[in-house]
């Protein structure tokens, strides 16, 4: 199956100099055909600028871009028409993302004249079938945002991007806005569409039950690297790096008693990040708690495959469970 | 004014020389010039040519001015600040200068005064417009546009000129007395309309050089440049208005008429042995606390008749989404809620009645017996002042205590909540602080004078997971090591599940279900179980869809009749769609406002 988008050793920086800051550090992945690349991480990992990169709105300092092996690295080649056509984005707020002096029909009926549909009975009906797919109807068209709903809002929102027809479609933190009982809808709904659309789907979220939820793979981001990535099951069922085993005894679950707090300490700056490995200064089964694992100071940790889709960038990967439970 | 100068020119031409400068008669209202012309006819005659001149000077003003700012906006940043600095540069000129350069190299006579005039306020319109486009282009509607493909001019027009429009048009219509006032003072100068053309200016200038003799040849002119100008200026944000389609199409769910509603209001007072806090120390106790906003029409109720309380050494969790009412508990507790709303019912502190103290003791015992931490601490702290100094004050002022010893206690504090190295983080300022370390200094804030209660609101929403799992440690922390009680509010179910020892829930400002936490999976409100549900769980199977709860929260100005729930209830009977539910005991502890649920007891307090 030839992968539709693909980055190698994608590097963003911000800035020059001293001030600079590296958001995306080398970061390596695919999203395959028809398929969700969920991508988790905490505030400042770089997985939005990761996003913003992507649609053309950063530009690259170095690494690759391909979307179906065709070379898209150069910031003037994501801004074509073409591109945009191809790869599409949905925003965190839909409270923020939608113009508020311009109606919901004439919001999509933009979107559809940037695919190339000009005849305007074509155009009508395309607008309405968008529309249906998001389950809204037709007397949507000539409303304004503010007369929706956040749910409904963030529904409009991803009948525009996808009335462009793109190929990829980029999520960044869709949910985050909304209410908890309006969450799934639009959950369930981007499910649908991506099975119904067959685009591929780089769903990027701080919530790792969402991300579970929506993701055949996952990538977790530790200060702009990606620390861990594996099918969304093994990552969830078999975490290797601590990072990620963090992640997971941090969410609090219903219906269980709490952990401990498994990670001490606070994010390191950005642009200072550790040296060896990043994740060191808060690591549990670092050095914070083994002295004598100086390696992780010293050596930046190469990202290590375990069987074939599983790979991790950890010195002591996959011993974390054992490592925390002999030492309480 | 548009057919003055057609009806009335040739009176107005009309002169008669034994009638010069005469003052005002019932002939001549306004008295007559020089040439013994009808002063009152001559202004009505100018209106046209005074105000057309500045209406066209305006119009060019605005043109240039909000492309060559709006323009510059979207520039890219290095060329953008180029821009800028010109629009700054000649914003430094003074405009009548400007106005009266470029019609001297025109040439004086209308035309040149006119685009002088419209030349020299586009600048200021300019500068305007920049920075509104500026702060419009950071907004996500124009970054999503962009990255749908929309062209650099496209976007100045759909997503950046409308959305600055209203505020825009009011800086144009203040640039139309503006130029009123400019061409009035080129004729003035001689530089504007020439004979034998005349507007207000010229008028004015002609009286002046009368002034001792028919000093209103001179004054009448000047009052209706001022009339003008002044008139302008008014109307500009009448048409702001119109031009805002948020102001003129309302909310869907705002606009629907509210059914009116029969209120139910049997609150049962919490007398079950596991509910009530009464045999132990009460922290806090709330009775029938509602809050509204007086508005022109109904009243907005936010929090109707919501009565509680707290132990001390409890955990009380109160859960809700956006709009139920929670945060505003929480503000009424501590007296800030602010000024429209009107707060009924009462408040005990350590049975102390809020309501009944003076305005010095309030402050006291708010001061020293409860701590507030928001979801946002960088806005409770003041970004200019020391941490330490932040810490202090309120024990110094509170406590009585010296400087030192103030600051040996909240070192001591800052080491509580887990912050390292304390001595040396009081002396750092707010903005050197992570969100989850500034997180911590509020809580520590809130301990210094060791409070009885803690209410937290959304304290961990602003922040990751692995901080929040550190933050709920402290508090949790607190409450065991202190006693404090601690009122926790979430949105996250599964948060409050693992930290608190009860739970309320509220829904559109009403408390919905209220019970232990242990009893959670006995709940018994529709609503409670639908948020159960939905609660996103990572060892969920990912393969069957999500539960959802269909429709949304209603909006405050159209809650439902009956239930507010019942439109989204899978239970819903006629009953729940006309009255609403009393919030009643269960036997087996906790309370629940519900019909259906409540059916089994409803033949008994009914």
């Amino acid at each position: 199956m030839a992968s539709r988008l693909e980055l190698k050793d994608l590097v963003v920086r911000y800035g020059s100099g001293k001030h600079s800051l590296t958001a995306v550090d080398r970061v390596s992945l695919e999203v395959p055909e028809s398929q969700t690349f969920g991508l988790v991480g905490e505030s400042g990992c770089g997985k939005s600028t990761l996003a913003r990169a992507l649609v053309g709105l950063v530009p690259v300092i170095s690494g690759q871009i391909l979307l179906n092996g065709v070379d898209y690295t150069s910031v003037r080649s994501r801004s074509t028409a073409d591109y945009r056509r191809r790869v599409q984005m949905v925003f965190q707020d839909p409270y923020s993302s939608l113009n508020p002096r311009m109606t919901v029909g004439r919001a999509i009926d933009e979107a559809i004249t940037l695919r190339g549909v000009t005849a305007r009975r074509e155009k009508r009906q395309l607008a309405l079938r968008m529309l249906d797919l998001v389950g809204l109807g037709e007397p949507a068209l000539s409303r304004y945002p503010h007369q929706f709903s956040g749910g409904e809002r963030q529904r409009i929102a991803i009948a525009r991007a996808l009335a462009v027809g793109p190929e990829v479609l980029i999520t960044d933190e869709i949910t985050s806005a909304l209410d908890v009982s309006v969450q799934a809808t639009i959950l369930n709904l981007l499910k649908n569409l991506q099975r119904e659309t067959a685009c591929s789907v780089l769903f990027i979220s701080h919530d790792l039950s969402v991300v579970r939820y929506m993701s055949h793979r996952v990538g977790v981001m530790y200060l702009g690297q990606i620390v861990e990535h594996a099918p969304a099951a093994e990552l969830f069922d078999r975490p290797r790096h601590p990072y990620t085993w963090a992640l997971m005894r941090s969410i609090p679950r219903l219906g269980q008693p709490h952990n401990r707090a498994p990670l001490t300490g606070d994010l390191p700056d950005p642009r200072r990040p550790p040296a060896g490995c990043r994740f060191h200064t808060r690591c549990p089964i670092g050095p914070l708690r083994f002295p004598e694992r100086t390696i992780c100071i010293d050596e930046e940790p190469r990202s290590i495959p375990e069987g074939q889709e599983h790979r991790s960038c950890c010195h002591f990967a996959g011993t974390v469970t054992q490592a925390i439970e002999a030492s309480s | 004014m548009i057919l003055a100068p057609i009806v009335f020119s040739k009176a107005a031409a009309v002169f008669n020389v034994f009638d010069a400068n005469q003052n005002p008669s019932r002939l001549h209202l306004l008295g007559t010039d020089g040439l013994g012309r009808d002063l009152l006819l001559r202004l009505a005659v100018a209106a046209r040519l005074s105000i057309g001149l500045a209406l066209i000077a305006t119009a060019i003003s605005a043109v240039i001015g909000s492309l060559l700012g709006g323009g510059t906006a979207l520039l890219p940043p290095p060329i953008r600040a180029v821009g800028l600095r010109f629009i700054d540069t000649m914003l430094a000129f003074p405009a009548l200068l400007l106005a009266i350069f470029v019609g001297a190299i025109i040439g004086a006579g209308a035309a040149g005064a006119t685009l002088g005039v419209g030349l020299a306020g586009s600048f200021y319109i300019a500068r305007v417009a920049s920075a509104l486009a500026l702060s419009v282009a950071a907004r996500e509607y124009v970054v999503a546009a962009r990255v749908l493909g929309v062209k650099g001019l496209a976007q100045l027009t759909r997503y950046i000129l409308p959305n600055i429009a209203d505020t825009l048009v009011i800086v144009v219509t203040v640039a139309v007395s503006n130029a009123i006032v400019f061409l009035a003072a080129l004729s003035f100068l001689g530089l504007g309309v020439q004979s034998p053309q005349y507007d207000w200016g010229a008028m004015l200038t002609e009286g002046v050089q009368q002034f001792y003799v028919t000093p209103v040849a001179a004054i009448a002119p000047a009052v209706v440049i001022s009339v003008c100008a002044l008139a302008f200026g008014l109307s500009g944000e009448a048409l702001a208005r119109s031009l805002n389609p948020l102001l003129w199409t309302g909310s869907d769910s705002a606009r629907r008429p509210g059914a009116p509603v029969v209120n139910a209001s049997r609150e049962a007072p919490a007398t079950d042995k596991r509910m009530d806090s009464k045999s132990k120390d009460v922290a806090l106790r709330v009775s029938n606390l509602s809050v509204r906003i007086p508005t022109g029409g109904a009243s907005l109720d936010i929090v109707m008749d919501i009565s509680f309380s707290v132990a001390k050494g409890e955990m009380l969790g109160i859960v809700g989404e956006s709009g139920s009412g929670k945060t505003t508990v929480a503000n009424a507790i501590v007296q800030l809620v602010p000024y429209p709303a009107v707060v009924a019912g009462t408040v005990e502190l350590n049975g102390q009645d809020l309501s009944k103290l003076t305005k010095r003791d309030l402050d006291r015992l708010l001061g020293t017996s409860v701590a507030v931490i928001f979801q946002d601490p960088m806005s409770s702290l003041n970004p200019t002042l020391r941490v330490g100094v932040q810490l202090t004050e309120s024990a110094e002022v509170h406590r009585h205590i010296d400087r030192g010893e103030a600051e040996r206690v909240a070192a001591g504090h800052l080491r509580e909540v887990n912050i390292a190295a304390a001595e040396q983080q009081m002396e750092r300022y707010p903005h050197e602080f992570s969100g989850g370390m500034r997180q911590r200094v509020m809580i520590a804030m809130g301990l210094m004078n060791e409070p009885d209660l803690l209410i937290a609101d959304e304290p961990t929403t602003a922040l990751d997971v692995t901080i929040q799992a550190q933050i709920m440690e402290v508090l949790r922390q607190i409450n065991r090591d202190h006693d404090t009680a601690i009122v926790l509010i979430s949105h996250n179910l599964s948060l409050v599940s693992q930290n608190c020892d009860r739970l309320l829930v509220m829904y559109a400002g009403r408390i919905v279900e209220e019970l232990a936490i242990t009893d959670l999976a006995n709940a018994l409100h529709p609503y409670t179980r639908a948020l159960l549900a939905v609660v996103p769980d990572v060892s969920r199977p990912p393969d069957q869809p999500l539960d959802f709860i269909p429709g949304h929260a209603p909006h405050l100005a159209a809650r439902p009749a009956g239930c507010a729930f019942h439109p989204r209830c899978p239970l819903a009977e006629d009953r729940c769609r006309i009255e609403v539910p009393p919030l009643l005991t269960r036997e087996a502890g906790g309370r629940v406002a519900c019909w259906v649920a409540n059916k089994d007891l409803s033949g008994k307090s009914s």
